[in-house]
């Protein structure tokens, strides 16, 4: 039976505009276990990133956090996230939970060499003795497929992209973290550098059993390294189940969507398709379900009540949020011609 | 293989401080020497005129210039050279017989202490006061310094130095302004000694007051606009995210990269404020070189101006060549990338 | 004629968007008028009058006399059109030349490039002032149209480099671009796709040229390189402050009259570049 690693509950996050409020997080709840894979999917503006931040409470100063908590459990205790004072989560972040935002590229001080990055994060969490960290650098860069002595002696941008990536990976190894967050770990990246990564992930993940957690747009991503998915969309989360699950019967037609759209390049067709539509304002607060305006199912019932994140009847732990919620939805989308063809 | 870029951008500064020294020398030469109505031909009409014979006229000049009038130009110019890399500048026409050498050799050393302990003074606080405003962006405390600075960098520099000597030394009395002139009291000899530097810097006190005024305010809004960008860079955020200090953060990594731009603006500042020197200098009545500068002119004394035009042109190029090595350390990229 | 009455009205508008720049704009306006119809406004009379030396604000003088008697107001009326004759002068030429020399190095590359780039950088690094001096001790400016020549001969530098710089980046644009290949001729290219995209640059450019030939100008009068047969504010701070301001309390009234001239106009130019870059940059002023 899976143990619970962090717990988000109802959580609200809302970013202070200079005209108006953007309600990036709606009432979200979600449970990580320990040692899983899970990926959070979604268009971009779907508060995907904020949830990734939130998890080390390192929401930008214009944001605020109206509802919910986040609960870290380590060494049995429960941790509350937003209840931790600064200079504790200073000693949380890293240590325990890795969160490696976007831009990976530029990650680090361009004026400091590698070895002082790995020195820095070391030395703030009071591991003191230069051998020991550069010799568990050097573990680490090799373990990534580094020349870990060049690297370890480079400036940043001495380094390719790829590099900088695996860089960053090793480094966020330093201090046997928990947890790792990774957010959009291969946007910047080619594809070849990317199945790199992909392989290397799979590899660490085995090595060093953290719990991981990879925010990312791309659900062939989500499909080749989770356990688990979560879909969001319009800051909540509107499907969460096992990968498998997901993929073979999503029961929420934006999910449903999304798997239609992904390019298969290995089948006969390669045409792609995408989703009518944009993403819906998110300066409002909505009535009713927020997909309404995009929906090929929508009814009157949609218009006026949100539907809730509950578990669905035929599976344990797949959960959507849906009023018109089925294992046929998938059927649905395909028989209709809801999605634009691009190509 | 790095030593070899790195000595590469080091080198093509040191070329190019060179080059531009070699150019001002020649152009100074060729003005002085080809100019119509140029110096030369005025001493030597001038000494006609008082009844001089030629020949004697003639030596006279080439004495003072250390130009051998009856060598071809182009021979002239290469001793000029060969006499500028010896440090010779010739002789004074006013004073007789002193060599420009020395007259540089006096002054010069006052000027550069003023400036620099002003850029110094001005750069540090430019910087802190930056970060300041950057931090509380937006809020009155910004608002405020960055209203002063935007001010008091418009206002020319003379002006800011006449109305310190009519307000605080004639209105006010703050300073006795016949007392603070010069570059040491009557008395004082250069020495070690707390004595020394404590009179030194009460006659330099006025000049440094209003260098550190004039650059220190687009210093300010430099670092601000530096500041706020690198804030917002990523490897600030993953520094947070890795849980470095606060405190580590503000110096490590924003201020010591918001620094950077400053660097090229250092250069146009060494410029200005050692180019405006003539103007502080008289007056405060500074004895400095600007001040030696602008009597030189005054009085028409040729080689003095030449050589002290030479000598100020030099000293910024070398200040602007320090500056980019400074740069070149500080910035990693740059030794790679920017030549 | 009513269409560019429309769009004046709009471009007053965009200006007044940011209060501080539309304050130095009115400063600017009121400058200019100072300087050019001044003069019309009281006869200049240059001739002294001992028993008003030094008389301080009074109704018969607004704002006091000089060291021989003679009327300031009168003195700063007829004081600005040189000053600023020279200002506007010198920027106009220190823009053509740094934009000829700037297009010329982007566009012709090679040698020409080298030379031009090269040359910009030794006039940035020789400290202008003391070489306006040696200029000036050198030939003897005559005419105010000489000074703002050799102010622009020396000033052109760090511009050149800017403008290069932008040429460079806008040839490689898609509208540049999609110009050539349409088969409009370079002028075309130049003087509707480049130019009104530096505009904005150029303008404030322009103005802090102004600043600095102002700045430039009344420190060579000051030092007593340019001659002062003219009458103009830098002259008359040289004379006050040779003729007593420091050692004459009365006197200083009539030195701190041409300095706070001085101050004001460099604040109005200066701070009328915010307006400005706003009203020239068409980004800003789609937004709105």
């Amino acid at each position: 039976m899976a143990t619970k690693h962090i717990i988000v509950d109802d959580l609200s996050v809302e970013y202070l505009g200079a005209t108006k409020k953007i309600y990036a997080l709606q009432h979200v709840s979600l449970d990580i276990n320990r040692g899983e894979s899970i990926a959070l999917v979604g268009e971009s503006g779907c508060g995907k990133s904020t949830l990734g931040v939130s998890f080390i409470n390192l929401l930008p100063l214009n944001s605020r956090i109206t509802s919910g908590t986040i609960k870290f459990i380590s060494n049995s205790k429960e941790i509350d996230i937003f209840k931790t004072p600064t200079s504790e989560l200073q000693k949380l972040r890293w240590s325990k939970i890795v969160m490696m935002a976007q831009g990976a590229l530029n990650a680090f001080n361009p004026v400091m060499r590698i070895r002082d990055h790995f020195i820095d994060t070391a030395y703030s969490h009071g591991w003191k003795n230069k051998t020991e960290i550069l010799n568990k650098a050097r573990y680490l860069l090799k373990r990534v497929h580094l020349d870990s002595e060049r690297v370890l002696s480079s400036f940043p941008h001495e380094l390719s992209g790829g590099m900088r990536q695996r860089v960053l990976l090793s480094l966020g190894l330093l201090l046997n973290p928990e947890v790792v967050i990774l957010d959009e770990p291969t946007t910047a990246l080619d594809i070849l550098t990317q199945r790199n990564i992909i392989e290397l992930l799979k590899e660490l993940k085995k090595e060093f059993n953290f719990t991981l957690i990879f925010i990312t747009h791309d659900l062939s991503l989500a499909a080749e390294l989770a356990d688990r998915v979560a879909v969001m969309y319009a800051g909540k989360a509107v499907e969460v189940g096992d990968v498998y699950d997901i993929f073979a019967t999503p029961y929420h037609p934006y999910t449903a969507g999304l798997i239609t759209s992904t390019p298969k390049l290995r089948g006969e067709s390669t045409e792609v398709t995408s989703i009518p539509g944009s993403p819906p304002n998110l300066s409002e607060i909505f009535k009713g379900c927020p997909f309404y305006e995009r929906c090929p199912l929508r009814s009157n019932v949609c218009i006026n009540s949100q539907p809730k994140l509950t578990a669905v009847e035929e599976k344990d732990g797949h959960l959507v949020a849906c009023h018109h919620a089925s294992k046929n939805t998938l059927e649905h989308i395909k028989q209709g011609d809801w999605l634009s063809t691009i190509q | 293989m790095l030593k070899k870029i790195l000595s590469n951008y080091f080198f093509i500064r040191l070329v190019k401080a060179l080059v531009t020294i070699f150019v001002v020398a020649t152009f100074t030469f060729f003005l002085i020497r080809l100019m119509p109505g140029n110096p030369l031909d005025i001493f030597i009409a001038t000494q006609l005129a008082q009844g001089v014979p030629l020949q004697e006229a003639q030596e006279r000049a080439a004495s003072l210039f250390h130009i051998d009038l009856s060598r071809p130009m182009m021979l002239q110019y290469l001793d000029y050279l060969k006499n500028l890399a010896r440090g010779d500048f010739g002789v004074s026409i006013i004073s007789t017989n002193t060599p420009v050498s020395k007259i540089i050799l006096r002054f010069l050393p006052w000027t550069l202490f003023v400036v620099t302990v002003s850029l110094f003074i001005s750069f540090i606080g430019g910087i802190l006061l930056g970060v300041v405003m950057a931090l509380y962006r937006n809020s009155w405390i910004d608002q405020i310094l960055s209203f002063l600075a935007s001010i008091i960098s418009s206002i020319p520099n003379y002006v800011i130095a006449m109305l310190i000597v009519v307000y605080f030394g004639v209105k006010l009395k703050w300073f006795n302004i016949a007392e603070i002139r010069g570059s040491l009291s009557p008395g004082v000899k250069p020495e070690f000694s707390l004595y020394f530097l404590k009179d030194a810097f009460y006659h330099a006190m006025l000049p440094i007051i209003v260098y550190v005024l004039t650059t220190i305010g687009s210093w300010m809004l430099v670092m601000k606009s530096s500041t706020i960008s690198t804030l917002g860079e990523d490897y600030v955020e993953v520094a947070k995210a890795r849980g470095i200090k606060e405190s580590r953060i503000m110096t490590s990594y924003v201020a010591r990269n918001a620094i950077l731009p400053l660097f090229v603006s250092l250069a146009i500042s060494i410029g200005f404020v050692v180019g405006g020197s003539p103007l502080i200098e008289s007056i405060f009545v500074y004895q400095g070189i600007g001040l030696k500068l602008s009597d030189a002119i005054t009085t028409r004394d040729y080689p003095v101006m030449q050589a002290i035009f030479l000598i100020i042109t030099a000293s910024v190029v070398v200040a602007n060549f320090l500056a980019d090595l400074l740069l070149g350390v500080l910035d990693p990229r740059i030794r790679t990338s920017r030549n | 004629m009513k269409n560019i009455l429309i769009s004046l009205k709009d471009s007053l508008k965009i200006m007044m968007r940011n209060k501080v720049g539309f304050i130095g704009f009115l400063g600017t306006i009121f400058f200019l008028l100072l300087a050019f119809v001044g003069p019309y406004l009281m006869p200049l009379n240059m001739k002294a009058d001992l028993n008003s030396i030094y008389t301080g604000p009074t109704i018969g003088h607004p704002l006091g006399t000089d060291y021989q008697g003679r009327d300031i107001l009168m003195q700063i009326l007829h004081g600005g059109r040189e000053v600023i004759y020279v200002a506007l002068m010198a920027a106009l030429l220190t823009i053509l030349i740094a934009a000829t020399f700037g297009a010329l190095a982007a566009v012709a590359g090679g040698l020409i490039d080298t030379v031009l780039n090269g040359l910009a950088e030794i006039i940035i690094t020789i400290p202008h002032f003391p070489l306006l001096l040696v200029l000036a001790s050198l030939i003897k400016f005559k005419s105010p149209t000489g000074l703002a020549v050799i102010l622009a001969a020396i000033g052109w530098g760090g511009l050149m480099r800017s403008i290069r710089a932008q040429v460079l980046s806008l040839k490689e644009r898609d509208y540049v671009e999609a110009a050539r290949v349409l088969g409009l001729p370079i002028s075309h290219i130049i003087f509707r796709e480049i130019l009104p995209n530096m505009l904005s640059y150029i303008s404030v450019q322009f103005i802090l040229s102004m600043t600095s030939a102002i700045y430039a100008q009344v420190g060579l009068i000051f030092l007593g390189v340019v001659p002062m047969e003219q009458h103009n504010w830098g002259v008359m701070i040289t004379l006050a402050w040779n003729q007593g301001a420091l050692f004459n309390s009365r006197a200083q009234w009539y030195l701190l009259v041409p300095i706070t001239i001085i101050v004001l106009l460099q604040l109005s130019l200066i701070t009328m570049t915010r307006s400005m870059e706003e009203l020239f940059n068409p980004r800003l002023r789609r937004g709105g």
